[in-house]
């Protein structure tokens, strides 16, 4: 990726979960990272690890689950973090909004205090200085009658609405890095654009990184410095976002690319979805996930497993054994 | 203003439906009229008795129809007049104002004990669902719910009263401290299998609360675990407790009856025991009217607490 030190970053990330059927291999090998005030987009569909693989960085994985490899923040191992670290790290350097809004708040607590009691634990705030810091918080993520808002309870705001206070109470104490885990797939489809664009200037705003999650490459295009591509736990491709929209070397990549629908094209067009369903990780991969739904499969791809492979100067790389595009350094 | 309606239409209809059901039931039970003249009732003692029987008889209403009765009854009730006991002509409100007070306070003491013991541990064994803690003490609350109350009662009044002496073995109520020592045990023994059900529902609820994202959030903001524990989860799994609460008053009231008796406390328990053997109806009466009155106003109470406990709740739904 580009140049600078990164912010977050996963080396060889595993996860797998103890389960009644035996170990589940939900996330493998998986190495991404992401620099200061730089967007990372994930892609991919629903179950390729990639919420699995931002759980375990904000430690929210129940204890069945069993992760390898590192992950460090800011140069600390976030994975063995002493106490002391550990008590001011998440909802403060790092910070989460999840899928959907409707559930992301508690039902019985009003907005105000929910909204301050992450100020008031971390930064020992008195009650009216994070009340006025919520009402700030509340008008940076253009919430209309921000004030009037913090008496209210969530099940009188719409699902967008809520999205906000959820986004406003991640930003509550500044954080270097906001983790979106699909943060506008439960909301209607007039609402997700605003949202989407919200996210991306308080990114430029506030200097803040951003993990955009989502199944949908469209979203992440114009909103992202880079993309990682996941797929059956792993990480298919890995590119700056104009490098993999111009030059898609994975078949999964391309066929998500082909999967969007396009506004431009003319009515009528079929869109062309991927066959087939996700790969079953309850036994260690021999080959390529994607294989047995990829229509540039060949025998080898079912025995051997593809590494990561860059192209020019590294900032790019794929796994697959039968890329497209000619130009690949092999 | 829909809800007060509401409520006091219920406590008609409960009133109504228990007090006629007691009313008849008792009408067929037995004679009272032994009850209040003693053996000079029975027709055996002779023909010179025959007068002051119908005078009893007489003077208490026994040969009115039963509608009558019932209806004379419900009259005097809602004027506040019991009638009088049977057996020694006291009013029946005086025995209420005599009794009462000690079984209210040992059933609200019961509770007390029950809530300050059962939620701390829900507490404790949702937050290590699973684990060996938690598996310990689905042992010991299936124990406590299947142990009868009278065999536990006997089992406390013998360990702590007798063999290590550290309650009365008689009730003593001259203060307050002596009322709240002597009915320590009974108020355990009506705790104990309340206490089991209490830590079974919040356990239950806790554990699926906890699976909830505004939980996830909460971790996510970095709140300590007994922050996320006591303020985000406790409040949204209190709703089957609540309930169960408002339903256990009256198995409560059974409950007392048996541990009045076994404890020798001069509560309404031990008196309605004694009011039933005797045909004593007035007083039976009084008792199920009591209770009845009891039930209606906790569980009212308790749909007003379900509005506190989540502000979606309706008040006049």
């Amino acid at each position: 990726m580009s140049e600078g030190t990164p912010l977050l970053e996963l080396e060889n990330l595993s996860i797998t979960f103890a389960t009644p059927g035996g170990p589940v291999y939900a996330v493998s090998d998986v190495s991404l990272s992401v620099e200061r005030g730089k967007a990372l987009g994930i892609v991919g569909e629903s179950g390729s690890g990639k919420s699995v693989t931002m759980k375990a960085v904000m430690d929210l994985l129940p204890s069945t689950a069993a992760i390898g490899g590192r992950a460090t923040f800011d140069g600390i191992d976030v994975l063995t973090m002493p106490s002391s670290r550990r008590k001011h790290f998440y909802g403060v350097d790092v910070a989460m909004v999840f899928q959907n809004p409707m559930t992301s708040l508690n039902p019985v607590k009003r907005i105000d205090a929910q909204m301050t009691e992450g100020m008031r634990y971390h930064r020992d705030l008195s009650k009216n200085d994070a009340k006025k810091r919520a009402i700030e918080l509340l008008e940076l993520v253009r919430l209309p009658d921000a004030a009037g808002r913090l008496r209210q309870y969530p099940h009188e705001l719409s699902g967008g609405m809520r999205q906000r206070v959820v986004i406003a109470m991640a930003l509550a104490n500044d954080p270097a890095l906001l983790i979106a885990d699909e943060p506008t797939t439960a909301l209607d489809v007039t609402v997700q654009r605003d949202i989407l664009n919200l996210l991306d200037n308080l990114r430029t705003d506030l200097n803040m990184a951003l993990i955009l999650i989502s199944h949908d490459l469209g979203v992440v295009r114009d909103r992202t410095d880079d993309v990682v591509v996941m797929y059956g736990g792993r990480v298919m491709e890995s590119a700056q976002t104009e490098d993999l929209f111009a030059d898609t070397r994975h078949p999964y990549a391309r066929a998500l690319q082909l999967s969007i629908p396009d506004i431009s094209k003319p009515r009528g067009q079929r869109l062309d979805p991927i066959p087939g369903s996700p790969p079953d990780l309850s036994s260690p991969l021999t080959g390529c996930p994607f294989a047995p739904r990829c229509t540039f499969a060949q025998d080898d791809c079912h025995s051997t497993l593809p590494v990561a492979t860059p192209v020019g100067d590294g900032s790019h790389t794929f796994s697959c054994l039968h890329p497209l595009g000619q130009e690949a350094t092999v | 203003m829909r809800f007060v309606v509401r409520s006091l239409l219920q406590l008609v209809l409960v009133l109504f439906a228990v007090t006629f059901v007691a009313f008849g039931a008792l009408n067929y039970l037995g004679d009272p009229l032994f009850n209040i003249l003693g053996p000079i009732a029975l027709e055996e003692s002779g023909p010179e008795y025959a007068e002051v029987r119908a005078e009893a008889r007489a003077q208490f209403h026994l040969d009115d129809p039963f509608p009558i009765r019932y209806g004379r009854w419900v009259g005097d009730m809602l004027t506040g007049d019991f009638g009088r006991s049977y057996s020694n002509q006291v009013t029946v409100r005086s025995i209420l104002a005599d009794k009462l007070p000690v079984t209210v306070v040992l059933m609200v003491y019961a509770q007390v004990i029950a809530i300050a013991v059962s939620v701390p541990w829900a507490l404790w064994t949702a937050s290590r669902a699973y684990r060996f803690g938690d598996k310990a003490s689905t042992v010991v609350s299936f124990t406590m719910l299947g142990i009868p109350v009278f065999a536990l009662t006997v089992l406390l009044f013998w360990l702590f009263a007798i063999r290590w002496q550290l309650f009365p073995t008689r009730y003593e109520d001259e203060t307050i401290g002596q009322r709240l020592t002597s009915l320590f045990l009974p108020a355990v023994a009506l705790a104990t299998p309340l206490i089991a059900t209490y830590q079974r529902l919040l356990r239950t609820d806790l554990i699926s609360t906890l699976q909830e994202d505004f939980i996830s959030v909460a971790r996510a903001k970095g709140l300590p675990k007994w922050y996320i524990l006591f303020r985000h989860a406790l409040r949204p799994s209190l709703f089957s407790l609540l309930t169960v609460f408002g339903i256990q008053v009256a198995s409560l009231i059974g409950g007392s009856l048996v541990v009045e008796r076994q404890f020798q406390i001069p509560g309404i328990g031990f008196e309605v025991v004694e009011a039933i053997f005797r045909d004593d109806f007035p007083v039976v009466l009084a008792v199920v009217v009591v209770v009845s009155v009891a039930f209606v106003a906790v569980n009212v109470l308790v749909d007003l607490i379900y509005t506190f406990l989540d502000p979606r709740v309706d008040f006049n739904g």
